[in-house]
């Protein structure tokens, strides 16, 4: 809050608070810089204003004023543990799909489990033909441990997700498990997000074994967005020239008639959480299909019903999807000729997790995330 | 659905809710979730056993009449399968939080613990044993040295003296084989009735009001019997009398009249009450030394004894307390010193304070923040907690041998509610 006021104090693009130093040579501050200069002055000292606000936020001025936090003791059957994850609400929001796992006998915690661990398990059933109903009796540790799982489905850093059983030095053990201090800045918490690549960044109390939270990029966002939404000036350059997002032919899109599984298949090999999905003729945009989504599991009558579920198509899985609830990881489209602002005022409407951006005719011409707003000021 | 299963004889409520059974589940989940078809299909999906966080709901209130009963409130034996409620306890009291749990419920009443010390004011040993039955605990089963002291034969599996059975020689002119027995209830209630293994737990007896209590006599067979009482439509067992939890965890009162022997004469009686003095004699000293040891922790034990929410390592130093401060009054009323140095009295300790009901449970305390239905868009955030409300454990019935323990701490200014799902 004091921060806000300091810029609007600062007002103009002369303004005593600008990062002079770093800026100056680049541009040549002064409003007789031309057109051209001045917004990027602008934009520069929007981007800025940023950054050091989150440096000087803590991680916890995210925290929530009453958090849950969902706990799950490795010895727990991986099946009950989803279902625990289902019933405290991770069908809405992404916030409660990570739970922190806590290994008892080294009374520490050893990664993060979530909905989207569940699913690449059973595509790992899936493709290997494994029996789906052993998996009722199997237990987190057995299941993340398990070589070849990891190997297959989760090799996605898998250290980082799930500390294996190896022992160690006890000293790296601890560190196994990614996380940040409460007191920690937002700016840390943010690169600890890009740098690991990781969705979820677990809060820990400084002095104790606790985790307050786990932060995502669209708890950083919302933080940014409900500080900054009145800075218009600072930020009503569009998104596509300022670069943030993906464009063209990076985006990866998948159509109506592919099964879950090729779906997902993809989605694995290029570390999205989500990809919009298109009708094959038309080109336009029918909706968007995110990791996360568990409607193919709740639908399922039983494990193995599950993993057959895997082959059936996008089509008829969105058609199941539920439409009374706003999910972050709904539909919601942009323009590329939208503004940064419009785009920070419609996220604190609807806390989407991405923006599929489409042109005249509904086709998709990118993808904007939650992340790639908040590692654009990184 | 909670309510129908608290209040009801029993039988139904979640007897009926099979683990899968997409309504059953649904409820439990849409108190969480506010509902949704798609979620409570996804519920009952997989068939998956049972979610703990249902329990939370479901039993919530009879928890909350467990607490006020003091003890673990549990279902009446035929039908119905009751899982242990929600139950609370001063986690920051009890560090070691789910067992001081179960403990929590044993340890019960104040009305227990004055119970007890109405007669461990001679006796003072307790053989109060806590056996454990699956997640309950049996409640404490008394000195058996209290009849000869009051004067009946001494009787190895009457325990409690409120379960007394009769040796009047008029009685002993039935069967050979019965023992014709009093069933006491001294817990209150308008319209109390007791149903047991005598009668195979197919009718409901009235119980006859004498005062605050209910009495009823009945010709036991030789062996166990296993009883509980149904004040007001609820199903309670006494606290004060010796319990036995069956295979599914529920607890009954029990009373073993095998080795019942009728009043024959002077004789016996005589003899059988020597041998009893001589055993409660160590015991009587010790009680002495008690009452001088506890003499200056009297005042905490008006407190501690009394607590809805005890535990059972609590209720038992608190019991001492008890017992000494009760042992002391009698020593100034009526007590007397026989010549072997033996030390006993008669006094009666007042009605109301072993028929009076325990201290409800706080009413602040029934605000359990992860009840409460979450807020659509942000299932994350729960309400703001009171303070009272922090460090407090609440854990879930174990299902599927998964427990769920629940606690809110505060951080700075903000709190945060770790729920953990652990196996036991």
């Amino acid at each position: 809050m004091s921060h806000q006021m300091n810029l609007s104090g600062g007002g103009g693009i002369g303004g005593g608070i600008i990062g002079m130093g770093t800026f100056a040579g680049q541009q040549g501050v002064g409003s007789s810089s031309g057109m051209m200069g001045e917004r990027e002055v602008v934009r520069n000292t929007g981007k800025q204003a940023i950054m050091s606000f989150l440096e000087t936020q803590t991680c916890y001025s995210v925290l929530r004023a009453s958090g849950k936090v969902v706990v799950f003791d490795t010895r727990i059957p991986i099946q009950l543990a989803f279902y625990a994850l289902v019933e405290h609400g991770v069908v809405w929001t992404s916030d409660m799909q990570a739970a922190p796992l806590w290994d008892p006998k080294r009374c520490q915690f050893v990664g993060i489990l979530t909905v989207t661990d569940f699913i690449d398990v059973l595509r790992y059933y899936r493709e290997t033909g494994s029996d789906v109903l052993t998996l009722a009796s199997r237990s987190i540790a057995d299941v993340l441990a398990d070589e070849g799982i990891l190997s297959t489905v989760l090799k996605k850093n898998p250290p980082r997700r799930y500390a294996s059983k190896e022992v160690g030095s006890g000293a790296d053990q601890h560190s196994s498990f990614l996380s940040v201090d409460a007191d920690a800045s937002l700016d840390r918490a943010c690169l600890l997000l890009h740098d690991q690549t990781i969705d979820f960044l677990p809060v820990m109390l400084p002095s104790d074994m606790r985790v307050l939270a786990t932060i995502t990029y669209t708890c950083v966002l919302e933080h940014l967005v409900s500080n900054f939404r009145e800075q218009r000036r600072l930020f009503d350059d569009t998104i596509y020239d300022l670069g943030i997002g993906t464009y063209g032919e990076d985006v990866v899109v998948a159509y109506i008639h592919q099964t879950l599984h090729e779906v997902l298949h993809t989605l694995h090999l290029h570390g999205l959480s989500a990809v919009p999905v298109i009708d094959e003729n038309t080109k336009k945009i029918m909706g968007v299909y995110s990791r996360s989504d568990i409607t193919f599991l709740t639908k399922a009558s039983d494990a193995e019903d599950a993993v057959s579920n895997l082959d059936l198509t996008l089509d008829v899985l969105m058609a199941q999807q539920r439409t009374d609830v706003t999910t972050p990881d709904a539909l919601h489209t942009c323009s590329v000729r939208h503004t940064l602002q419009y785009v920070f005022e419609y996220f604190a409407q609807w806390k989407f997790n991405r923006l599929i951006c489409v042109d005249e005719e509904e086709r998709v011409v990118g993808v904007v995330s939650a992340r790639d707003l908040v590692a654009y000021f990184l | 659905m909670g309510n129908q299963q608290v209040n009801g004889t029993g039988g139904g409520g979640t007897g009926t809710g099979a683990p899968s059974s997409s309504s059953s589940r649904r409820s439990g989940g849409a108190l969480f979730t506010d509902g949704g078809g798609a979620q409570a299909g996804a519920s009952s999906a997989m068939q998956h056993p049972h979610h703990p966080q249902y329990q939370h709901q479901q039993h919530q209130q009879q928890q909350h009449q467990q607490q006020q009963q003091g003890g673990v409130g549990m279902k009446p034996p035929p039908g119905g399968s009751a899982p242990m409620g929600y139950m609370q306890s001063h986690a920051a009291q009890y560090p070691g939080m789910a067992q001081q749990q179960q403990g929590a419920g044993v340890g019960g009443g104040g009305s227990m613990m004055m119970r007890d010390h109405s007669m461990q004011d001679m006796m003072s040993s307790s053989d109060r044993t806590t056996g454990g039955a699956g997640q309950y605990n049996s409640s404490s089963s008394n000195s058996n040295n209290n009849n000869s002291m009051m004067g009946s034969p001494p009787h190895p599996s009457s325990s409690s003296s409120s379960v007394v059975p009769l040796d009047l020689a008029a009685l002993s002119a039935a069967e050979e084989d019965s023992v014709p027995t009093v069933f006491r209830w001294e817990h209150g209630g308008r319209n109390v009735y007791i149903t047991g293994t005598f009668n195979g737990w197919s009718r409901q007896i009235p119980m006859h009001r004498s005062g605050n209590d209910f009495t009823y006599i009945h010709n036991l067979k030789r062996g166990k019997h296993a009883f509980k009482f149904i004040v007001d439509d609820e199903w309670r067992f006494a606290p004060d009398q010796p319990t036995v939890a069956d295979i599914e965890g529920r607890i009954n009162n029990f009373i073993d009249v095998t080795d019942f022997k009728p009043y024959t004469g002077d004789t016996e009686f005589e003899s059988e009450r020597h041998y009893a003095v001589h055993c409660s004699r160590a015991a009587a000293a010790e009680a002495l030394k008690n009452k001088k040891k506890n003499a200056n922790n009297n005042g905490g034990s008006d407190s501690g004894g009394g607590g809805a929410v005890g535990s059972a390592t609590a209720s038992g130093s608190d019991h001492d307390d008890t017992s000494s401060k009760g042992s002391r009054k009698g020593t100034d009323s009526s007590t007397m010193v026989d010549p072997d140095g033996e030390v006993y009295g008669h006094s009666m300790p007042d009605l109301d304070e072993y028929t009076k009901e325990p201290p409800p449970l706080p009413p602040h305390l029934r605000h359990i923040i992860l009840n409460k239905p979450p807020q659509l868009t942000d299932t994350a955030a729960l309400p703001v907690p009171q303070h009272v409300a922090l460090n407090h454990l609440y854990c879930t019935a174990i299902k599927d041998n998964m427990m769920v323990l629940g606690i809110t701490q505060r951080y700075k200014m903000k709190s945060c509610t770790t729920v953990y799902y652990s196996p036991c």
